[in-house]
């Protein structure tokens, strides 16, 4: 189990390495200048020149790489193009905003999704399963950002249930202001989660050992939540681990259309305004955070299904 | 061994612990700068948008920086508000005098106090801020507001002279009711390391930070000790909003005071506010046009430049770009200004434009047409396609993001600049023509002057407009300036773009003449 965890996590590093270098290498490719977008129309040649150098945008690509790498491993993410601010306070503001909508969505596709891929599985063929098949296919189809829309419109200004823009103040503004974005950004998971967990189940509940826990006679129950459901929702937790992932980058819609702060607008506008101290820093935290994520699935999978466990261990 | 036996944790005892875990994280956020405001005595919440990047008056960057410098520093003079020209006022100034054409008399108001240890605002002050911007060692990218300071003479605690090298006509319009004309103290700056960005070190305005977060929300409390004007709203929450769409929504759901509108609803907010309140319309400074590359090889023929000027029905354009929100613009110097021109010196004629194509010799001509990703440059562009395929020219779209769009025609970025041919742009300015004009000059080819537009004639009488003090003198150098302009054909004027704003029922707006609000004087309805 330590080397498999010990592998992992060298892959990961591996990983976010890569990935950096490449998206840091993409972002100097596409046209656009930094220093003229930081220091507006009116700023002269000479100062447009003097920024560059001062920003180091002057070196080959390589070279503000291994500076970049360089400062990273004395756990620093530079400063801001614009305001000189440093990157990780900018990203450290951000990052809760964007994992508790993550979070959020979380919670709507995971809660209903489970409910209702078994409940189908268990009813598989009724009236329940259809229409929970139908819904579910129709949501997954619907993209996020027109759930969003009709969201705002029906529930914050048709109802006034909800506000409509902004993170909120306090602990229960917050929470409240969560809502909207969460389903908007989460709904389409729950067909998603339904979906998988449903095939999931009807294949575990056709094995052998079912059948043998059945003819022990132990309650239908107690097979499906100690027996089928411990094991098909394996391949839930694996898709999770890519759900999160797929939220984060997600969330920049939903953070847009909800007015809220957060790391995807954060790099969205950061893209648009050439802020390359911003983008990388900001890939580098969610690239970190998909592949810390990944991995805790791919061990909390070891922990749950011994089978996995031993493969691992031999 | 056992996963449990290594741990001690079980399957189900890791599972309920994350999830109490998780209920408490999310319990626990919840930062003391989040803490609920007191809502007594008022609190306006409007959008910003951006987020603010830099208040140094020396370094600032974008509108909404301007915008809340105007809250918490006292400008040099204010725009009057509510009204449909022009006028500044003198805020922390007490009194402007002319004594010659480069000699300018000030006298500040007395008493106005800067935040923290700082003091009384002084002549002294206004020489270091001014003379700092001007500073070529600063490299301030405003430094061209104060390109004529010869130097500031302290006369008195609170009086001066601001010498100039040659007459200065923006100073008056532009640099002293500007961000340019901001007075902040001396010992604050150099405390601050020369210059600052988004933590002022010091405040003199009818408003002072209390809580940023950035990309959150900016809140202003009033300054107690400023006395200029009448402040009336205890709190100012400004929340920056890219999307304008997001905006209205949140307006309608009650979430915001004041909001400037998209483009496209202001037919339907000009119909029927939202929620009982208020909305207003005007017309921007930023000017709107189509642009020509005149050095690309399909367009160097001027008879081919001047016939797809013949070819665009400037008020069709407009009207599927705005929606019929805007007029067509004959210039790029709005109403309100000295220079702005009334009528073109052409009209749309799709016979000439046809037989100028033929005398070029070239009836089958294909462009590109560069535009940005927004739904009013898409609906233009349409319409010009449509158009210059009635004369037999064919017009490719080429749509682009912000970032990539605004170095097309940049030479300094790369080859590109070449190939551009066709490209709406947009640009703001500040309420003074010379700001329309500065970017079309020979110096300016291959930065901003993307048309590489170069005229002799122009040059010269944006140099000399820019020092002269006589208003209609200077307003008929830059209605020639427009006429030059468009007889390149490298132009066509479209419109100067409109600006809908919505403010909450019980909310009384400021607004300059082009939309831009002065949040500071807010009043209650």
């Amino acid at each position: 189990m330590l080397s498999y965890l010990a592998r992992r996590i060298l892959l990961s590093v591996a990983v976010v390495l890569t990935v950096i270098a490449a998206l840091f290498a993409m972002m100097h490719a596409i046209p656009g200048d930094a220093v003229r977008t930081a220091l507006g129309p009116r700023a002269s040649e000479a100062m447009v020149e003097a920024y560059r150098v001062k920003m180091g945008l002057d070196q080959p690509v390589l070279v503000q790489i291994w500076r970049f790498f360089s400062t990273i491993l004395q756990g620093d993410l530079g400063s801001d193009a614009i305001s000189g601010v440093p990157v990780a306070r900018i990203i450290l503001a951000q990052l809760p905003d964007t994992l508790y909508l993550v979070a959020g969505a979380m919670v709507v596709a995971v809660v209903p999704g489970i409910w209702l891929g078994v409940m189908s599985a268990t009813h598989r063929g009724s009236l329940f399963d259809r229409v929970t098949s139908v819904l579910s296919v129709s949501v997954m189809a619907v993209p996020s950002f027109v759930i969003a829309i009709y969201l705002l419109l029906i529930f914050a200004i048709h109802l006034s249930w909800f506000p409509a823009i902004g993170a909120g103040e306090g602990f229960a503004d917050r929470l409240h202001r969560l809502v909207l974005p969460s389903v908007a950004l989460g709904l389409a998971w729950i067909g998603y989660i339904a979906r998988i967990l449903r095939a999931s189940m009807l294949e575990v509940m056709g094995e052998n050992h079912i059948r043998t826990a059945r003819a022990f006679g132990l309650s239908e129950r107690r097979i499906m939540f100690d027996y089928v459901l411990r094991i098909a929702l394996l391949p839930t937790i694996t898709v999770l681990g890519m759900g999160i992932g797929q939220m984060l980058s997600g969330a920049v819609f939903a953070e847009i259309v909800f007015g809220r702060p957060g790391i995807g607008k954060l790099v969205y506008d950061s893209i648009a305004a050439r802020n390359y101290p911003i983008v990388v820093g900001t890939l580098l935290v969610t690239t970190g955070f998909f592949v810390l994520v990944n991995l805790i699935a791919d061990l909390l999978i070891a922990f749950l299904d011994p089978r996995v466990r031993n493969v691992v261990s031999r | 061994m056992t996963v449990k036996e290594m741990t001690g944790v079980s399957r189900r005892g890791f599972i309920a612990s994350s999830l109490a875990l998780g209920a408490a994280g999310l319990a626990l956020r919840g930062h003391p700068a989040l803490a609920q405001v007191s809502t007594e005595g008022g609190r306006l919440r409007a959008r910003l948008y951006a987020d603010i990047s830099n208040l140094d008056p020396a370094f600032w960057t974008s509108g909404s920086d301007a915008l809340v410098m105007e809250c918490i520093f006292a400008f040099a003079m204010q725009f009057e508000t509510g009204t449909s020209e022009f006028n500044a006022l003198p805020l922390a100034l007490k009194a402007l005098n002319v004594i010659d054409d480069t000699h300018i008399g000030f006298e500040l108001n007395e008493g106005i106090l800067y935040s923290g240890e700082y003091g009384e605002m002084t002549a002294e002050d206004a020489k270091f801020s001014w003379e700092r911007i001007a500073d070529p060692a600063v490299q301030s990218p405003y430094a061209a507001d104060w390109a004529q300071l010869d130097h500031v003479e302290v006369t008195g605690r609170y009086s001066g002279t601001i010498v100039l090298k040659s007459p200065f006509a923006p100073l008056f319009t532009t640099t002293l009711p500007a961000t340019s004309g901001i007075i902040l103290p001396k010992a604050a700056i150099e405390a601050a390391g020369g210059q600052f960005s988004t933590e002022p070190p010091v405040t003199s305005g009818p408003y002072r930070i209390r809580e940023w977060q950035p990309r959150t929300r900016v809140v202003l409390e009033k300054n107690p000790d400023f006395k200029l004007f009448d402040v009336v709203f205890d709190e100012l929450v400004l929340i920056p909003i890219e999307d304008p769409k997001t905006a209205e929504l949140g307006f309608e759901a009650g979430d915001l005071d004041h909001a400037q509108t998209s483009i496209s609803s202001i037919p339907r907010f000009a119909a029927a506010a939202p929620n009982g309140g208020r909305f207003d319309e005007f017309t921007a400074l930023n000017y709107y046009w189509l642009g020509m590359n005149e050095a690309n090889a399909d367009l160097t023929d001027q008879k081919v430049r001047r016939a797809i000027q013949h070819g665009i029905a400037r008020d069709a354009v407009v009207e599927a770009a705005y929606l019929g929100a805007a007029s067509p613009a004959a210039g790029i110097i709005a109403p309100g200004l000295a220079g702005h021109r009334a009528e073109n010196t052409y009209n749309y004629d799709p016979d000439l434009a046809r037989s100028l194509l033929a005398e070029a010799g070239v009836p089958d001509l294909n462009v590109t047409l560069s535009i940005q990703q927004t739904a009013e440059d898409l609906a233009a562009a349409q319409i010009i396609q449509a158009l210059l395929a009635d004369i037999g020219v064919t017009v490719q779209i080429d749509q682009y993001e912000s970032g990539s769009f605004w170095s097309l025609g940049i030479e300094a970025d790369g080859d590109q600049w070449k190939s551009l041919q066709l490209f709406l742009f947009s640009f703001t300015m500040q309420p003074d023509p010379s700001w329309a004009t500065a970017w079309f000059t020979s110096e300016q080819v291959g930065v901003w002057n993307w048309q590489r537009f170069s005229n002799e004639e122009f040059d010269r009488l944006n140099q000399e407009a820019s020092t002269e003090l006589d208003t209609e003198k200077r307003g008929a150098m830059y209605i020639r300036m427009q006429e030059l302009m468009e007889e390149s054909g490298d132009f066509v004027f479209l419109t100067f773009e409109p600006i809908g704003t919505l403010t909450a029922a019980g909310v009384m707006p400021a607004m300059r003449p082009d939309g831009w609000p002065i949040l500071s004087r807010f009043t209650k309805a």
